[in-house]
């Protein structure tokens, strides 16, 4: 049979950032991908080394539109290692809810896209108008929908009154109710499935051998999260369960991702609900002393690690971000190997694509 | 889950232990980085043995990147392994004309991190076939970007 090249991207209806493949088809299945990163490189980690520590905040915010407070949280966490810093618990407090409502956010987000790349736009519309409550929540807390600058080093430079708290409380009540919604149809709904189910599908060995995290990796039935196993205030007082599947398909992956968005919410509570008084923010030295960090949290799509040096003067030697889309991209190639054309969205959809993240 | 060591000294000591048996006649410097890291400095003909010694003996799979930092001297590269505490292999190498064994034959999730190292640092990773560009254009007739010497910069110091 002949073999026919279908280019996808770098611009494509089904991509939301640009990132090249070229398939190679024989009849409608795929036998060779080629893929190509590097779109939306903006040189971030050569930037940091022109800037301030704190110009740099807000630059490494801007390394990805979902997932933007962790990034500067995990940079902050490295500096302030560095400074010997400890940040107040009520500072460490509002990150992480700020955090876990942008976990919330982002897989809101990403189920509207999957569920819009698969035709099913009754989802995309519930999703997206789901995540418009967390956005409003995140613009009231912070000013910013997407890109908060909460974080200073040392701390937070927002607080939060009572009535504020109770106002949000009121918000997650209802946001509740629709995403467990969201979870019935996505665990009942027959088309989903239809499209969902054994397509992408990684075995946990897989997983060791490219050495995924995040939501990929539990839905192949690995079961880690470092905001259990590393676990850092306040996620050390916290009650929260991580879903894990084993069936390692786009289907087990939508469910860990949207019960997960169930497990945020009730952090977010549980964060309110035990918020402690005190400063939100300590002053830090003037200088970074010469020295290494190296930070790790855990992002909506993984394990986002930083590796911070300071040679004491005041814009940062080194800055090195590895994000969590990285270590699902390596597995596309795999993935997508014998696969349907059709189904070629689903696989794309399915690793929640953040290449603003991947190209940095 | 259980099997994930929680603290960094149980961490050093499993690791080093596990390196004095397996390199009788080698001393290796460790030092403790915050956040929750140990690094352990290991020269570079005998990183990826050491490797081996983690991925195969003490199921240290996760390798969570591998950066590379120009210090001015020499190349600066870590590995950094995640097994429920953190755990870096350093090596140096020289700024030019540098090259190492690849880990993607121990560990393919390498593969990306080892291209972008090659593309903006210039080290060569010995048995990687696929070292093609990864974030740099395809036309890019320039130094490595990430070299300090490409962009006429020198390493200041307090």
């Amino acid at each position: 049979m002949t073999k026919i090249k279908v280019p996808i991207g770098p611009q494509h209806p089904l991509l939301k950032e640009p990132l090249a493949f070229q398939l190679t088809l024989e009849g409608e299945r795929v036998v060779e991908s080629v893929m190509r990163l590097g779109y939306v490189h903006r040189g971030m980690e050569r930037l940091c080394q022109e800037r301030t520590y704190v110009q740099n905040i807000y630059l490494l915010e801007r390394v990805c539109g979902i997932c933007s407070h962790v990034h500067a949280t995990t940079y902050c966490r490295a500096v302030e290692a560095l400074m010997g810093v400890e940040v107040p618990q009520r500072g460490v407090n509002l990150r992480a809810l700020l955090c876990e409502l942008e976990r919330v956010h982002s897989h809101l987000l990403w189920l509207g896209v999957i569920a819009r790349n698969i035709g099913f736009d009754t989802i995309f519309m519930y999703a997206w108008r789901d995540r418009e409550m967390v956005l409003d929540i995140m613009e009231d807390l912070s000013g910013g929908r997407v890109s908060h600058a909460v974080n200073t080093l040392g701390g937070v430079r927002i607080d939060l009154t009572d009535e504020h708290r109770n106002a949000i409380l009121a918000q997650l009540d209802i946001l509740d109710v629709q995403i467990q919604l969201l979870l019935g149809v996505v665990e009942h709904e027959q088309t989903l499935h239809a499209r969902t189910r054994g397509v992408g599908r990684l075995t946990l060995e897989q997983i060791h051998r490219y050495c995924v995290v995040g939501p990929v990796a539990r839905a192949s039935g690995l079961d880690i999260d470092l905001r259990r196993d590393a676990p850092e205030p306040p996620y050390d007082r916290l009650e929260f369960n991580v879903p894990i599947h084993t069936d390692g398909d786009v289907w087990a992956r939508t469910l860990v991702r949207v019960q997960e968005a169930v497990e945020s919410v009730s952090l977010c509570r549980q964060i309110l609900h035990s918020l402690p008084e005190g400063q939100t923010t300590v002053k830090v030295p003037r200088r970074v002393p010469a020295g290494e960090a190296i930070s790790r949290m855990e992002a909506p799509r993984g394990e986002v690690i930083y590796y911070v040096r300071s040679n004491g003067t005041d814009k940062p030697a080194r800055v090195k971000v590895r994000t969590p889309t990285l270590t699902s991209l390596v597995t596309l190639p795999e993935q997508l190997q014998d696969v349907q054309m059709a189904d070629v969205s689903v696989v794309l959809s399915g690793v929640d694509l953040c290449i603003a993240c991947a190209d940095r | 889950m259980s099997d994930f060591v929680t603290r960094t000294a149980e961490m050093r000591e499993l690791v080093m232990n596990a390196f004095v048996k397996a390199f009788p006649d080698e001393e290796f410097a460790v030092r403790e980085v915050p956040v929750n890291d140990i690094v352990i400095a290991v020269p570079a003909g005998s990183l990826a043995p050491a490797v081996r010694i983690l991925v195969d003996e003490l199921g240290i799979w996760h390798l969570s990147t591998i950066t590379a930092d120009d210090t001015g001297d020499h190349i600066h590269m870590l590995y950094h392994f995640w097994h429920g505490s953190g755990v870096t292999l350093e090596t140096q190498l020289p700024l030019t004309g540098s090259s190492i064994e690849t880990l993607t034959g121990q560990i393919p999730g390498a593969a990306f991190y080892e291209r972008e190292i090659f593309e903006m640092f210039g080290v060569v990773f010995e048995g990687n076939a696929d070292l093609t560009p990864l974030l740099l254009p395809d036309d890019w007739t320039g130094p490595p970007p990430m070299l300090k010497s490409s962009n006429g910069q020198t390493e200041s110091k307090a």
